[in-house]
């Protein structure tokens, strides 16, 4: 049974029709990634299976249990967290009070302290700026703080939604680095780029979004190599 | 910020100076305006120099009302950080905490030997509990209905289902007053007639705390004035100078040389007092005897030495409380506006009735009025003293305790961080796993809660509850949280007290009837020149 699977679902905007019968799935210990252009409905995927949106058609399933009945924060104690696109860091609190709050819906209050060290030990930055409010944080350092704010709760399935957004190329590779890391420590990833070549580098499997639909499927070499996307994501021809 | 206006050369005159250029109409038009606003300098001036201390009491008063103004402000300010709304019903929850406040007082009731209704202090604290529960469920109920469904909506659908709500509250305040008429059914009902017969008509509070001042137990006067309890307990002015003729007559056998000094200021202290001059605390009918007697006495020891003087003083207070009683006659009492917003016009009987009921509490007004009027004369008596009560400490010290407590639970809970994660991002705070509807359930909570402890400091502060109300009190907390910074919850802290304090003396040195024009101007200045508040901060900082 698939870690995370979905199967058809339809996600409106009111009227606007934004995500129309996506399926994929996402098996344990797995990085898969979601590539597609500017509002192609990535975004619009992960605060779907997040239960920000609700769809109306279709089902999410989280170890064959049903999401889309549950609201957003039951589907965090289930395992399911996220670093969201524009990071949405808490301006006003510090980088201490924003990881804390990535550890909401644990019951297991002890290890929180531990997790946090182990944050800090992923980006050093964070921890000279413990005592910082998150709106002073840089972009980079307010990346990190969302990943490390996702990883506080300890997910089964942690969603990335372009974290390489905004980021000087070194940063980017370094951020991909702890991406591997942690997915080899054992977190699944469903990660969404822009950044084709470097998701799909590091993905086990990636989809192709176009239009709210899913239209292509394969390894993350087999994309790597496929002509089409070659010629609309990566750049060549 | 660098907007310019007009780039064409020297005539650059960009936004914020503009806005300074609009304060001189706003001076203006204050200059203009006033005059009839009672800003009567030589009188104020007046005031001040017959008795500096004057400004100290005003300043006491005003801290003790800024402190109940303060506690209303947070719950503008709660609701407002955390979902952008002005929850316009807020004061009206407040007026239903003060109602409550009064029925958790009433079984408590009992007669004083001067005739008054008291109820003990233990019953006031326990008083609180009930008040703030049921309030807080109040404004529970009231985001579930109003406001919850509208989250999404326009902010001005939400604004205007809270108005409704706000309409709706003011009706429910009218109403439970007709439980009142429950009181002659059973004697287990008797507690009930605290609400009397007229639903509109200002209810009294038992008296929870004296007016004694508490310097005076703890730095007793050379001149003793602890002759209470002689005179008749009797709401009424004649009574008034009947007591007032009676202490005279009394004291003309005593003798008494010790305290001429003192007595001796009192005719002086009499006439700088203009007429108008009410403290700001509308205080509870039944209180006026220790006053009436603490003057009747004062008037008798002058009586010793200038006979002729206080005979001129007497008649001149009996001149002031006529004129007092016109100018009760003119005010708006809540009354005439419930008359013609809520009672149906078809039915003649019910028209008499209310009738009736207006002439009742003109009446009681009036009466209210004139008693206000005689609490300052102790103040005479022991002019240059300034007058700290219990009243005093306790609403100021329930205020501090809700206030730190507050700040402790946002800054330092699991809930509080949740409170304030929601208000700065609702939906980074929903991927966090925090359940919004469950957040803004518990800051609803909170504020109503705080309105209710609102309601019994008003109780037992100013000690009297009417329907409307909660249209001042929330405008003066209103702009108190919009004075502090909206959202920021010791701006609200400092607003309320900037406005008890201006409010205060807006009541002493200008008018009564012009004090809330005075906040609307604060309010109005406040938005023009610094819509953020004294403390504001940028957006997405608030909370
Ligand atoms: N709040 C909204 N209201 C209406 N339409 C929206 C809203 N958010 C997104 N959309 C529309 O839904 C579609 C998918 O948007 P989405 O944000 O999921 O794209 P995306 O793949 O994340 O794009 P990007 O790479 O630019 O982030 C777009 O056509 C977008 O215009
Ligand atoms: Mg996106």
């Amino acid at each position: 049974m698939p870690l995370l699977e979905l199967k058809d679902v339809h996600t409106y905007y009111g009227n606007i029709h934004a995500l129309k019968g996506v399926s994929f799935s996402v098996e344990e210990g797995e990085i898969v990634t979601l590539i597609g252009s500017n509002g192609a409905g990535k975004t619009t995927t992960l605060r779907t299976i997040q239960g920000l949106l609700k769809p109306r058609q279709g089902s999410i399933k989280l170890r064959g249990e049903e999401l889309t009945r549950l609201a957003s924060h039951e589907i965090v104690a289930r395992g399911v967290s996220q670093s969201p696109e524009g990071r949405l860091i808490f301006p006003a609190m510090t980088v201490l009070e924003n990881l804390e709050l990535g550890a909401y819906q644990r019951k297991d209050r002890e290890n929180i302290k531990k997790d946090i060290e182990y944050v800090f030990s992923l980006f050093p930055r964070l921890k000279e700026r413990m005592y910082q409010r998150g709106g002073t944080l840089s972009g980079g350092e307010q990346q990190m703080l969302a990943i490390g704010r996702a990883l506080m709760a300890r997910p089964r399935v942690m969603l990335l939604d372009e974290p390489s957004m905004g980021l000087a190329p070194i940063l980017v590779d370094q951020i991909f680095e702890i991406i591997k890391t942690l997915n080899q420590q054992g977190t699944t990833i469903l990660l969404v780029e822009q950044n084709a070549r470097l998701a799909l580098r590091i993905a086990n499997r990636g989809y192709v979004l176009e239009t709210g639909e899913v239209v292509l499927t394969g390894s993350g070499a087999e994309l790597l190599n496929n002509p089409a996307v070659k010629a609309a994501y990566l750049g060549e021809h | 910020m660098q907007q310019t206006l007009s780039n064409t050369g020297r005539f650059r005159i960009n936004r914020k100076q503009l806005r300074w250029l609009l304060a001189l109409p706003i001076i203006y038009i204050v200059l203009l305006l006033g005059q009839p606003a009672g800003l009567d300098l030589v009188r104020i001036v007046e005031t001040i120099r017959s008795d500096p201390s004057i400004i100290l009491q005003q300043l006491i008063i005003g801290l003790s009302n800024g402190a109940i103004i303060a506690i209303i402000a947070l719950g503008y300010t709660l609701v407002y950080g955390i979902i952008e709304l002005v929850n316009f019903a807020h004061g009206d929850v407040f007026m239903l905490g003060t109602f409550i406040s009064l029925l958790a007082l009433a079984p408590f009731i009992y007669l004083t030997p001067e005739g008054g209704q008291a109820a003990p202090w233990w019953a006031a604290l326990l008083g609180f509990i009930p008040a703030m529960a049921i309030c807080a469920l109040i404004n529970v109920a009231i985001e579930r209905v109003a406001y919850r469904r509208l989250r999404n909506a326009p902010r001005i659908v939400a604004l205007i289902s809270a108005i409704g709500m706000s309409f709706i509250l003011q009706n429910i305040g009218l109403q439970l007053a007709s439980f009142g008429k429950l009181a002659t059914v059973s004697p287990q009902l008797q507690w009930l007639s605290v609400l009397g017969t007229n639903n509109a008509a200002p209810k009294s509070f038992p008296t929870v705390l004296t007016n004694d001042n508490l310097l005076d137990l703890l730095f007793p006067p050379q001149a003793a004035t602890t002759a209470e309890g002689e005179a008749e307990a009797e709401p009424d002015v004649q009574a008034t100078m009947n007591a007032i003729i009676e202490a005279t007559l009394a004291a003309s056998v005593e003798e008494s040389p010790a305290e001429s000094v003192l007595a001796e200021e009192t005719p002086a202290e009499e006439e700088a007092m203009p007429p108008g001059t009410e403290e700001a605390t509308p205080e509870p009918m039944l209180e006026a005897t220790p006053e009436v007697t603490t003057e009747g006495e004062a008037m008798a020891e002058a009586v010793e030495e200038q006979p002729a003087e206080v005979e001129g003083a007497i008649e001149e207070a009996q001149a002031e409380a006529t004129m007092l009683t016109e100018e009760a006659t003119e005010e708006p009492t809540p009354i005439e506006e419930a008359g013609d917003e809520t009672m149906p016009a078809d039915e003649s009987e019910q028209a008499e009735e209310d009738a009736m009921a207006d002439l009742i509490a003109t009446v009681q007004a009036e009466q209210a009025v004139m008693e206000e009027e005689l609490v300052p004369a102790e103040d005479v008596v022991a002019a240059g003293r300034i007058r700290i009560t219990l009243k005093d400490v306790l609403v100021i010290s329930v205020a501090v305790i809700l206030m730190v407590a507050l700040r402790w639970f946002v800054q330092n809970t699991r809930l509080g961080k949740a409170m304030r994660a929601t208000a700065q991002n609702r939906d980074a705070a929903r991927i966090m796993g925090i359940d919004i509807d469950r957040i803004i359930a518990l800051t609803f909570a909170i504020g109503g809660a705080l309105a209710g402890a609102a309601g019994m400091m008003t109780g037992i502060y100013n000690g009297t509850a009417v329907f409307t109300m909660g249209f001042t009190a929330g405008l003066r907390a209103f702009t108190a949280a919009v004075l502090g910074g909206i959202g920021n919850i010791t701006g609200a802290a400092l607003g309320g007290i900037l406005i008890g304090i201006l409010a205060a003396f807006s009541d002493q040195f200008f008018s009564v009837r012009w004090t809330n024009a005075w906040v609307f101007l604060i309010l109005v200045v406040v938005l023009i020149f610094r819509p953020t508040g004294l403390l504001g901060q940028e957006v997405g900082e608030k909370a």
